[in-house]
């Protein structure tokens, strides 16, 4: 196990950014890394296929959630509560998409759990065309294989 | 320049990208999860990348409810369309199953509503059809299985698909309307069940103890039994033993008096015993030396702890829904055997009926948190003859530093002079002793502000005050405006979200 300290972070395009040890963990993959080798603690972590601006989202993420771990009186449940609303509310789609695919391959269920109930929220409660429209989706049925779908599938429409 | 050309370019580009379906499955998958069954199954007509994704989803609801069909007054129409979307409701079921190829389902619900009965041409069809849903979620390893009938169309089949010898079960929830007879097969094999909770039961011969026995890993029991009477059963007394090593917390929910409990356990921490409406006295046997937490709601008598309660932190003690005379004698018992408690929690009949025993009154050394509570009584109260009861009750808790009220019934008269009352119920010498103070639930009420404010006012020593629930910033303004004598008390409001999502 590594000494409690700092870890640096590299993303894909060169940025490094020097964070503490608990910060970094709430990623289970990093963790895993650190855990097994140590040179890890000392030397740079490469976060591949995550590039800067990113991974200082992901980092401000980690860090509310890690200091609210440590001391529940500062940063109370409603506080994170309201972090977390306000973190994902200010997310364009793009961001939304690249924070989805890095807080999957780095493990960080948490912020996975609440990007995915994000996205899972745009979805409730709208037509499939709306559905379509927000996300880009290109309908690839013909219209004959979309009715028969609906057709098949009245319990769910 | 160009490079900023170039940017806007890009960006009109991306726009034109379907993103979110080249994420990978995993992460559709786990979006879809967040949904109900029904709405992720919606996602299938958005394109053939969407087609067959939910049905991977690790948690699926079936959640059955038929139509109403108001303007329809031609009968078979509306059992042709009723049976036309239950035929419909089983295919999509069934490919679903089809499609997962016997992937793991974490968790599993079929529920049925009330309506559902009205559809006449329930078969043996769709009888099998119902089961080999349940068969199918359990051998798909479900580990949360939760199935709710409202109607007595259809009967949960508890000895046939295999529910009580599931290996991987570790949540069991079983709710048939009316009732079920838990006539269970044997063997019973349940080795990683942690929670079971079953309503309206009428339970058949030994089935309860071989369904314990055959539960090593059981925690936590929620049992409900049904209010009907079986008209052929004889009138003997049931005996209903509970008696495991491993469950720590029991719910029992009467509705009839001809049973009694027999509760023996040394690991049980929390115990619910809750007795609505019968019309003989339960008899109950509870020997539990290592109780943490007693609510009980349930008439003072017919009860028997056959061990001291000195384990106990916290207890509730309320009366249920009962016509009984309840005499201060044995509720001045009951309290005996909870004054060791750090929190107690009484009900308002409770306190009625000390009224004229105030003296008898244990002293509750460790006490430091009261609560109050309607005890769900339909009968009509005096505030003022139980209000009476507390400055006693403050007189016989040094320790007491909190105060809370549950929910109150609103019946308080409205013209009474509040602070006449308030004086008697909570004299300034007593709530000098209050740090804190919660309302769970504030329903607006005129006299509801008046005792906030009258605490506010008198509590030297406040240091917290907490109103809930979902407030109106109108009423949180109102009790933010009430002056308080005690400058570093906190108040603390539940405020009411500001927009309401709408479930669709």
């Amino acid at each position: 196990m590594a000494s409690k300290g700092n870890l640096t972070l590299k993303s894909c395009n060169g940025k490094e950014f020097i964070v503490e040890e608990k910060v970094a963990v709430m990623s289970t993959t990093i963790k895993n890394m650190v855990d097994v080798d140590d040179s890890f603690a000392q030397g740079v972590i490469p976060i591949i296929g995550v590039d800067g601006k990113i991974l200082a989202k992901l980092i401000e993420y980690c860090k509310e959630h890690a200091e609210a771990d440590e001391d529940e009186e500062v940063k109370s449940e409603e506080y994170l509560k309201k972090f977390d609303e306000k973190f994902v509310d200010e997310l364009n789609l793009n961001d939304l998409y690249d924070l989805l695919k890095a807080s999957n391959y780095l493990e960080i269920t948490k912020l996975l759990n609440l990007l995915c109930q994000k996205v899972a929220s745009m979805i409730k409660g709208k037509k499939p065309e709306e559905i379509r429209r927000i996300f880009n989706i290109k309908n690839d049925f013909t219209p004959e294989e979309e009715e028969e779908i609906n057709r098949q599938n009245p319990w769910a429409f | 320049m160009t490079s900023h050309r170039h940017k806007a370019v890009k960006t009109t580009l991306d726009n034109y990208l379907d993103r979110i379906s080249a994420l990978p499955d995993e992460i559709l998958i786990h979006i879809l999860s967040f949904l109900s069954t029904k709405i992720a199954a919606r996602t299938s007509v958005l394109s053939t990348r969407w087609r067959y994704l939910f049905a991977s989803i690790p948690d699926i609801d079936f959640e059955f409810e038929l139509k109403h069909y108001h303007y329809c007054k031609d009968k078979t129409l509306i059992e042709n369309a009723h049976s036309w979307s239950f035929y419909a409701f089983i295919f999509l079921a069934s490919k679903i199953f089809m499609l997962r190829n016997a992937a793991p389902i974490r968790k599993f619900k079929l529920s049925l509503g009330a309506l559902w009965g009205s559809l006449v041409s329930v078969d043996e069809w769709f009888q099998s059809a119902l089961d080999i849903l349940i068969s199918a979620a359990l051998s798909s390893k479900v580990q949360e299985l939760k199935i709710f009938i409202g109607n007595s169309n259809y009967t949960i089949p508890l000895t046939t698909v295999g529910i009580f010898t599931s290996k991987t079960l570790v949540h069991l929830e079983l709710h048939q309307h009316e009732h079920l007879d838990l006539d269970l097969p044997n063997p019973v094999f349940l080795p990683n069940l942690k929670v079971l909770n079953m309503q309206d039961v009428n339970i058949v011969d030994d089935s309860l103890q071989r369904l314990i026995k055959g539960s090593p890993l059981l925690e936590e029991l929620c049992l409900g039994f049904s209010c009907l009477v079986d008209e052929d059963k004889d009138n003997n007394v049931q005996v209903i033993h509970f008696s495991s090593p491993s469950i720590k917390k029991l719910i029992i929910q009467l509705w009839r008096g001809d049973c009694t409990i027999v509760l023996e356990s040394n690991n049980l921490e929390s115990l619910r015993y809750i007795v609505l409406g019968c019309d003989s006295e339960p008899q109950a046997i509870i020997n539990a030396p290592n109780l943490k937490s007693l609510a009980y709601y349930a008439p003072p008598v017919g009860v028997n702890f056959s061990q001291n309660l000195n384990s106990l932190v916290e207890a509730t003690i309320a009366v249920g829904r009962l016509n009984y005379q309840i005499t201060s004698q044995n509720v001045i018992e009951h309290l005996n055997r909870v004054q060791g408690v750090k929190s107690l929690c009484l009900g308002e009949h409770i306190l009625e009926a000390l009224c004229n025993s105030q003296d008898l009154l244990p002293t509750f050394k460790n006490l430091t948190s009261l609560g109050l509570q309607s005890d769900g009584s339909f009968e009509d109260i005096d505030h003022f003859l139980y209000w009476k009861t507390l400055p006693a009750l403050f007189e016989k808790a040094p320790k007491l530093e909190a105060f809370v009220f549950h929910l109150i019934q609103d019946s308080a008269s409205e013209d009474m002079e509040f602070e006449c009352l308030f004086l008697v119920a909570f004299p300034i010498c007593c709530i000098k002793q209050l740090k804190e103070i919660e309302f769970k639930s504030f329903e607006k009420n005129e006299y509801e502000f008046k005792l906030v404010e009258y605490f506010l006012r008198n509590g030297t020593a406040l240091k917290k005050m907490t109103v809930g629930k979902h407030l109106m910033p109108s009423v949180c303004k109102r009790i933010l405006s009430f002056e308080k004598c005690s400058e570093d008390c906190q108040i603390v409001l539940d405020e009411a979200k500001k927009v309401l999502q709408l479930d669709l």
